[in-house]
C-alpha cells in the first residue's frame, strides 16, 4: 500500500476507512426518542412476541385496569390492517397503527413518526406492540425503557432458547394464556428456566389476559418502571 | 429479513463515503459481524446484492470478518471465546456462563477507486 495516500499502488485503487456501526442511524433516533420520553416522564415499553401470543388482549385488559388513573397511549406494529389499533381505542387508550408493509420490525424512526402523532401526555405508559416475531425486533433499539417479552403456555417451554437473541434483549417475560395449562405438557417453572438459560436477570409474571389472573403483579411491575422513569 | 435494511445501510455508508472522496465505485467492503449479533451473514449478502444495484457499489465485493463473543464461566472463571449464547463452560462443564461482546455489526474500511 502507498504510504502517502493509502492507495493500493495499482489502478489507483485506495482503501479508506470508515468506521461506523450499521445500526448507527437506529441508535440516533432511539436516543432521540428515550430523550423525548424522559423529559416527558413517560415509560415506554417494546412488547416484543411471536404472533398470537396475547400482545393486543393484554393491552386491553391493561388498558381498562388504568383507565381513569393512568394515561396510555399504544403505537401498533403490523405488516397490514389497522385492526389492532381499532382494537386498542375501543378499549379506551389513544392508538396510532403503524404497518410496515413487507417489513418484519419496527424501527426507531417509524416510532419517532408515530410519537409525533400520539403526542403522548406528560407521565404516560406508552406502548410499543411490535410486530409479531421473535427474531428481528431483538436488534432494533426504539428508544424504550424495557422489553417485554410476552409468550403463550401454548408455544412450548423451550421458546427462550430457540430464540435467544430475544430473550436476552427482554427485562421481563409474560407467561401468558394460563388458564389452558390443564390441557398442555407444558411446565411454566420449565419455561422460566429456559428463559434463564440465555438470561439470569429475567424477570417473569405469569398471567391471564383472559381472566385477569396475574394481573396485579404485572400492573405493579409497571407502577415499579413508572417511578423509575419519573426519578 | 432484518438483514435486507442493513444491507440497505451498508450500501448508503459505502457510497456517502466513496461520494465524500470523490470515488467513481466501491471495489470492496470490509464488514466486522459480530457471531452474536443476530445476523446472517449469507442473508446480510444475499440482501447487499439487492440493495447495492444501481449505485456505485454495484460491483462490490463484501469481505466478512466474524468476530466471536467472549464467555466467562461463573463457576471456574475460565474466559473463551463463544459463537453461540448457550453454552456450556469447556473447562468445568458449568452451564452458568456470562456472555459479553460479539455483537458488532459495523463496516470498517472500503476499497474505491
Amino acid at each position: 500500500m502507498c504510504g502517502d495516500c493509502g492507495c493500493s499502488g495499482e489502478n489507483g485503487s485506495r482503501r479508506l476507512a470508515v468506521e461506523r456501526d450499521l445500526l448507527a442511524a437506529n441508535a440516533g433516533a432511539a436516543a432521540a426518542n428515550r430523550a423525548f420520553f424522559a423529559e416527558r416522564g413517560i415509560l415506554a415499553l417494546n412488547l416484543v412476541s411471536s404472533p398470537g401470543s396475547g400482545k393486543t388482549s393484554i393491552l386491553e385488559r391493561t388498558i381498562a385496569e388504568f383507565a381513569g388513573t393512568v394515561p396510555v397511549a399504544v403505537i401498533e406494529g403490523d405488516q397490514q390492517t389497522a385492526n389492532d389499533a381499532e382494537r386498542i381505542e375501543r378499549a379506551g387508550a389513544r392508538a396510532v397503527q403503524v404497518n410496515t408493509g413487507s417489513g418484519c420490525h419496527l424501527d426507531a424512526r417509524m416510532v419517532a413518526d408515530a410519537v409525533a402523532g400520539l403526542d403522548p401526555a406528560p407521565g404516560s405508559v406508552v406502548f410499543i406492540e411490535n410486530v409479531g416475531n421473535l427474531v428481528c425486533p431483538a436488534m432494533f433499539d426504539l428508544g424504550e425503557a424495557a422489553k417485554v417479552a410476552i409468550v403463550s403456555v401454548t408455544e412450548g417451554e423451550d421458546k427462550p432458547e430457540k430464540y435467544p437473541y430475544m430473550f436476552r434483549a427482554a427485562s421481563l417475560c409474560l407467561i401468558n394464556k394460563t388458564d389452558l395449562l390443564p390441557h398442555l405438557d407444558c411446565d411454566p417453572a420449565r419455561l422460566r428456566q429456559s428463559g434463564l438459560a440465555v438470561n439470569p436477570g429475567l424477570e417473569f409474571i405469569e398471567l391471564n389476559a383472559k381472566t385477569g389472573q396475574g394481573f396485579s403483579s404485572w400492573l405493579d411491575w409497571i407502577g415499579r418502571e413508572r417511578r423509575r422513569v419519573a426519578g | 429479513m432484518h438483514e435486507l435494511s442493513l444491507a440497505c445501510e451498508i450500501v448508503d455508508l459505502a457510497c456517502e463515503t466513496a461520494a465524500r472522496e470523490g470515488a467513481a465505485a466501491v471495489e470492496t467492503i470490509e464488514l466486522e459481524v459480530g457471531l452474536l449479533s443476530g445476523v446472517m451473514a449469507d442473508a446480510l449478502v444475499f440482501g447487499f446484492e439487492a440493495a447495492c444495484r444501481g449505485t456505485i457499489a454495484e460491483d462490490a465485493r463484501i469481505e466478512l470478518e466474524p468476530v466471536p463473543g467472549r464467555g466467562e464461566c461463573r463457576a471456574c472463571g475460565r474466559v473463551f471465546s463463544l459463537d453461540a449464547f448457550l453454552v456450556k463452560c469447556p473447562g468445568c462443564g458449568a452451564a452458568g456462563v456470562e456472555v459479553s461482546g460479539g455483537d458488532v455489526l459495523r463496516i470498517k474500511a472500503i476499497t474505491v477507486r
